[in-house]
């Protein structure tokens, strides 16, 4: 997050030391650790899982791997959850990877694929003189605004439907009263 | 005990966020370094004189079109490594990229030591990446393999593109000048007997509307396009939208940039399409109008202006599904976007340049080849239907559609059903005929002036559709226009223009 050796040094990484170009691993790796995220899990431990819970635990008799499946985990579904919204936001919407990675067809994403459209549009509509003689055949070849619009809300619609399922886990006060004194 | 935990947990995250800070900006500059150097650095062409002695070694050649991936790619690469293995003993890998990434993506690739042989260049790309180092010179490639190349490429193409006194890129033949022309609408002309031939520029064409407009006064003749009837001989340093630049015809010799709103030909201009605005001759919400494409197809405009090359006819033809002609309406002027509008480059990091340079020099001169690339295998994706035309199959505009233009010489493509056969005679001659502007081989680096740059575009888009369509009365329109891009800071982005303009011409 913070430390960024920029893109060259992250395109060498990944296409000759990992190998991983034209590869699904290349759109998946890359996003799979988010120094954010770990920030924002770590706070919401901090502020929501109280010692004396865990001690409370101790003292039935729970040791650190129960402690954590069953006291631990369950209390911070929200901050998972959240997380896990975070995620598939990231990679629903990820199109750069995929543009630097991805040359095969199949593996195109559909956002990158939009994108690709949009900029290939904008080339054409500021290079209408180089491109002359292919300009008009070129241009027939594009999809219509209306298809594109279509894509668009292909595109949202699966994230819409996500956010009434994550909301169940986010809970408010699911720790309120565990600690007395 | 708990607090100061908590309180020397707070002082260290702050001093790690502040050293983060501190340390990623170093980094972030170190990066641009390496970016540069790298490409600079990477290992130097190895001579290839041992490797010419005897017979060629094998290598693979990396390709680098434009365009978006092709699906029969695979098999083009078979057809041509069969065809250019006993000849230069080399095979290839061809890979596209699209058209809108080429600027991300290529330098990444370059940077990163990534090795290209044949990298597609447009002016746009090929002058930054030749001045960082990436590319490999290829004036002493030419002499030694490039006889084919030398033959078919513009005569000034090399005078032409020098970067630093060097050239970089290896032009594929193609119209190199562009040419405003006026179409028209023939099935009208025709219906109402109304005669275009003495059409020569925009001013010449009022008869022409007065006629049309007195025949059928229910139809608008001009098209109400982004461009109108609109016509200034001005080649742009930028684009339109950046209205700085210098006047081609005549041609402006004094080697001063300026801004076209305040050069005579616009107001003259201007004038004219006031003139037509008020009579009619175009719809009058033309500066917000979206023309729908099946308007074009319906027929009912009369005449547009438009960047025309010969055989243009044919393509709006085809469009619009009836006849349209063109007159043109200037000399066919040389622009830098033209004449390097299609350029192949060798990057510094191919291992071979010679080879390299001899794949180029078999695109120049093999028809076979040229036409591989072009068309795709005879058979699958077209056919022939004489011995240099051709008719495609389903499956090129399917699974290998790409742009003709970027496979080397461009005067031996096989022609369509639809071409006229002296096509290529046409372009050579536009290109003979042609004119240069005084801006060709110039190419501005918008960097230091890049906010008042994109405060000129917003004020173009603001004032220029209203102006060219003569929505507007110029003379009170005008001082305000040329007050605003003043206040957005012209008068730096014209300095810094003619500053580099100036460095550029010395080195010539």
């Amino acid at each position: 997050m913070l430390f960024n050796a920029g893109l060259v040094p992250f395109y060498m990484m990944v296409t000759q030391v990992l190998n991983l170009k034209d590869t699904i691993w290349a759109l998946i790796l890359p996003l799979s650790v988010n120094a954010f995220y770990i920030i924002v899990m770590r706070t919401f431990y901090r502020t929501t899982i109280e010692e004396g819970m865990i001690e409370s635990a101790k003292i039935d008799g729970a040791g650190d791997f129960s402690i954590f499946v069953r006291m631990v985990l369950p209390i911070s579904l929200p901050g998972i959850a959240t997380i896990g919204l975070f995620s598939a936001l990231a990679y629903w919407n990820d199109w750069f990877n995929a543009m630097l990675f991805i040359d095969k067809q199949e593996l195109t994403p559909l956002q990158y694929m939009l994108s690709r459209i949009q900029s290939n549009l904008q080339y054409l509509l500021e290079n209408t003189d180089s491109l002359s003689t292919s300009n008009a055949m070129t241009i027939a070849n594009l999809p219509q605004e209306t298809i594109r619009m279509a894509m668009v809300v292909v595109a949202t619609v699966p994230i819409v439907l996500a956010y009434p399922f994550f909301q169940r886990f986010f809970i408010q006060g699911l720790t309120v009263g565990s600690i007395k004194g | 005990m708990f607090l100061r935990n908590k309180k020397r947990g707070l002082i260290s995250l702050v001093t790690i966020l502040l050293l983060s800070v501190v340390l990623s900006a170093c980094g972030g500059k170190n990066n641009n370094e390496i970016a540069q150097t790298g490409a600079s650095n990477s290992p130097l062409p190895k001579a290839t004189d041992e490797a010419m002695e005897d017979k060629l070694k094998p290598y693979e050649l990396v390709l680098y079109f434009f365009g978006d991936p092709q699906k029969d790619t695979e098999l083009i690469e078979q057809k041509v490594n069969e065809y250019i293995q006993p000849k230069i003993n080399a095979s290839v890998k061809i890979n596209f990229v699209p058209w809108g990434e080429a600027d991300q993506k290529i330098p990444v690739f370059l940077a990163s030591g990534q090795k290209i042989d044949v990298l597609f260049a447009q002016a746009g790309h090929m002058v930054p990446l030749a001045t960082k180092g990436a590319l490999n010179p290829v004036n002493d490639l030419l002499e030694k393999h490039g006889q084919d190349v030398l033959k078919s490429m513009y005569s000034k193409f090399l005078d032409l593109t020098k970067v630093n006194g060097q050239n970089y890129g290896i032009q594929n033949p193609k119209e190199i000048a562009s040419q405003w022309v006026l179409r028209f609408n023939e099935p009208l002309l025709q219906k109402y007997e109304i005669d275009a031939s003495s059409v020569t520029s925009i001013a010449s064409a009022a008869s022409v509307l007065k006629q049309f407009k007195e025949k059928d006064p229910t139809i608008y003749p001009i098209e109400p396009t982004r461009q109108a009837a609109w016509y200034v001989p001005f080649d742009y340093v930028m684009n339109e939208n950046v209205p700085f630049g210098m006047v081609y015809e005549p041609v402006a010799s004094d080697g001063k940039i300026v801004s076209l709103w305040e050069t005579p030909e616009a107001q003259q201009a201007l004038e004219t399409m006031r003139e037509y605005y008020k009579a009619g001759y175009i719809r009058p919400d033309v500066a917000t109008y979206n023309r729908p494409e099946s308007e074009e197809q319906a027929g009912n405009w009369l005449t547009g202006i438009s960047g025309g090359i010969p055989t243009a006819e044919v393509i709006w033809s085809n469009r619009a599904g009836f006849d349209v002609s063109y007159k043109p309406v200037e000399k066919p002027i040389v622009t830098t976007n033209a004449v390097m509008g299609s350029m192949l480059t060798i990057p510094m990091t191919s291992e071979d340049p010679e080879r390299a340079m001899m794949f180029i020099n078999m695109l120049h001169g093999d028809v076979y080849l040229h036409n591989l690339f072009v068309y795709g295998i005879e058979g699958v994706h077209y056919e022939k239907v004489s011995d240099n035309v051709v008719r495609d199959l389903p499956a090129r505009k399917e699974r290998w559609n790409t742009g003709w233009f970027q496979f080397g010489n461009g005067f031996i493509t096989y022609l369509t059903e639809a071409d006229p056969a002296d096509k290529w005679e046409q372009f050579k001659k536009f290109n003979d005929e042609a004119q240069v502007s005084p801006l060709v081989g110039f190419m501005f680096d918008p960097t230091p002036v890049q906010a008042e740059i994109a405060a000129i575009q917003n004020v173009s888009a603001e004032v220029r559709l209203p102006l060219i369509t003569g929505s507007v009365e110029p003379e009170q329109f005008l001082p305000k226009v040329n007050e605003k891009l003043k206040a957005a800071g012209s008068d730096k982005v014209i300095a810094e223009m003619q500053n580099q303009y100036d460095a550029w011409k010395a080195t010539q």
